[in-house]
């Protein structure tokens, strides 16, 4: 038996992986959001490296990926990793077309209180940051987080302790009873 | 205990980590793309990939002008287009050959000091055409966009220079640029005070170019300023230069302090825009002093210290009310009273004196909320 040629397109696992994208995008972007300095601008273009990473994975790879969200989570540090190993590279001015810049609209109903927690979730050490925003902000649990960091799920939940704690002390009036 | 789990729950709905939906439908519409083109996409393995790119782009386009004018330059028409205007046929000429010095030189210093000639070259254009009345509105807005370029150009080489090769090329960038500011600064008053019923329109868009070539080079001289003060400092440093969606182009730079501590700064040039309220509010207060007394010790006086508020209320934001000013003033004051803000104030207060700091609140409209704080 002949055997059979690699498809070019394989259509299910585009569709499969259009609709990892539809119910990844925001998760993965809020996580490089808050992982890497709250910049809207730099968030999405590592965002977009996400996924096209991933896809040329999926497309050169025969190991097939067994829980997607977790991987892209991991191609997402990856990502966040190199970006830091490399100086930062700064846009040529000639390639950005004023219509594709990114337009942030107003936030009309922004509480205080959640920018303020924003502002101290800059100042915490980046492994906490990361730990949190993986807990609480993307709402995983500690199997899932472990799986990501590459840790045990008992050392991330040792790890979130911690951070909550440096957190709760740089925002004591944030849990005044008001 | 949860009250803070909670509160970071719900930054999984902040707005300001909300990704606009039109870039989604952008990347989804891209991968979509990439997945039907199959091998048409190099897909990214690293990043400066999109970069390497436009410099083979460039190149190439590099050569095929360069032919042209290697063809143009025996009868010497490149050397009689270097004093050409932008209303001249000869002016495209003039340009391609920049064009093509820029492609062809390597060394980043002359490079640099290549677009600074060229933006010095743009200012002059457009101040002869100004002069002679002869500026129209087209014209005003290509070389603008050139000037741009120019500028751009250089502040984005600094960073790759060596530091004393830089310290030359900033020295040059800031008196240019303070120079550039002047004269079109001057130009813009005389498009006002000129200006006839019938050629408002061309008038006001020649303005709208020049106030952009002004802004850009005052920012580009505080910029240059800026390191040049910070010169004998060791310390790592990035110039960024960001455009808007009105093709605005603002200059920040970011440094990194090698210190004990790493200390990363973004600092923006740029003037703010709309309407200065100010707000003062002395603390600590009476009544809570005693909360944050050891807090301020560390860093401060233990005298008091006067956190004043000015919030630059956008007038091109669709509300505008006094009243709606006064509610943001009263919550501004709310949030002093609680001694927030102050905390975010304190991280601030390294140098001494008097410092800024300024924070970029994404509520209520485009607000940009400035805080100040002096010792009494």
């Amino acid at each position: 038996m002949s055997p059979e040629p690699i498809p070019t397109r394989n259509k299910e696992i585009e569709e499969r992986f259009l609709a990892a994208y539809d119910a990844q995008i925001k998760s993965i972007f809020r996580f490089i959001y808050y992982r890497t300095g709250q910049e809207k601008e730099e968030a999405q273009e590592l965002t977009q490296e996400v996924f096209m990473r991933t896809w040329a994975y999926l497309q050169e790879s025969t190991r097939p990926i067994d829980d997607i969200r977790a991987f892209l989570f991991q191609v997402a540090r990856n990502v966040i990793a190199d970006r830091w190993r490399k100086h930062k590279s700064v846009i040529p001015w000639e390639e950005v077309d004023p219509k594709d810049e990114p337009h942030t609209p107003p936030h009309p109903h922004a509480s205080l209180d959640l920018l303020i927690l924003e502002q101290h979730l800059l100042k915490l050490p980046e492994r906490h940051r990361e730990i949190l925003t993986l807990r609480f902000i993307n709402d995983l649990s500690t199997e899932e987080t472990g799986r990501i960091l590459n840790m045990t799920s008992n050392h991330v939940a040792v790890l979130t302790n911690r951070a909550l704690k440096k957190l709760r002390k740089l925002t004591p009036h944030l849990h005044e009873p008001t | 205990m949860n009250q803070l789990e909670e509160q970071l729950k719900s930054l999984n709905s902040s707005p300001a980590s909300e990704p606009d939906p039109r870039w989604i439908a952008q990347v989804r519409t891209k991968l979509a793309w990439v997945m039907e083109n199959p091998g048409h996409v190099p897909l990214p393995r690293m990043i400066p990939l999109p970069k390497a790119h436009f410099r083979l782009r460039r190149m190439m386009f590099a050569i095929s002008i360069s032919l042209v004018i290697v063809m143009l330059a025996g009868s010497g028409i490149t050397y009689a287009a270097q004093g050409a205007l932008p209303d001249s046929l000869l002016y495209p000429v003039k340009i391609a050959s920049e064009d093509v010095l820029i492609a062809i030189t390597k060394d980043p210093m002359k490079r640099a000091n290549l677009g600074l000639e060229f933006a010095n070259r743009r200012v002059e254009e457009i101040n002869i055409l100004s002069k002679t009345n002869k500026l129209d509105a087209d014209t005003a807005s290509r070389v603008q966009t050139r000037y741009q370029t120019h500028v751009t150009a250089t502040l984005l080489a600094l960073p790759t220079l060596p530091q004393d090769q830089a310290q030359t090329v900033n020295e040059s960038l800031s008196q240019d640029a303070k120079q550039h500011a002047r004269i079109t600064q001057a130009l813009e008053m005389l498009t006002t005070t000129t200006s006839k019923e019938d050629t408002m329109e061309i008038k006001s868009s020649v303005k709208a170019s020049l106030e952009k070539m002004r802004q850009l080079s005052e920012e580009t001289s505080r910029a240059a300023q800026f390191l040049k003060e910070k010169a004998r400092l060791p310390f790592k440093w990035n110039v960024k230069v960001e455009t808007e969606t009105d093709g605005k182009v603002h200059v920040k730079i970011e440094t990194e302090e090698k210190g004990g501590k790493k200390k990363k700064e973004k600092i923006e040039f740029r003037a703010p825009a709309g309407v200065p309220f100010t707000a003062t509010t002395t603390w600590p207060r009476e009544e809570q002093g005693e909360r944050n007394e050891e807090e301020s010790s560390n860093q401060l006086s233990p005298s008091r210290v006067q956190a004043t508020t000015t919030i630059w209320y956008n007038l091109d934001g669709p509300t505008t009310t006094s009243s709606q000013i006064q509610k943001q003033l009263e919550k501004m004051k709310r949030i002093l009273k609680k001694g927030s803000l102050f905390q975010l104030q304190s991280d601030m207060r390294t140098d001494g004196g008097s410092i800024e700091q300024r924070v970029e609140t994404k509520m209520e409209g485009s607000t940009t909320i400035h805080l100040e704080s002096e010792d009494d």
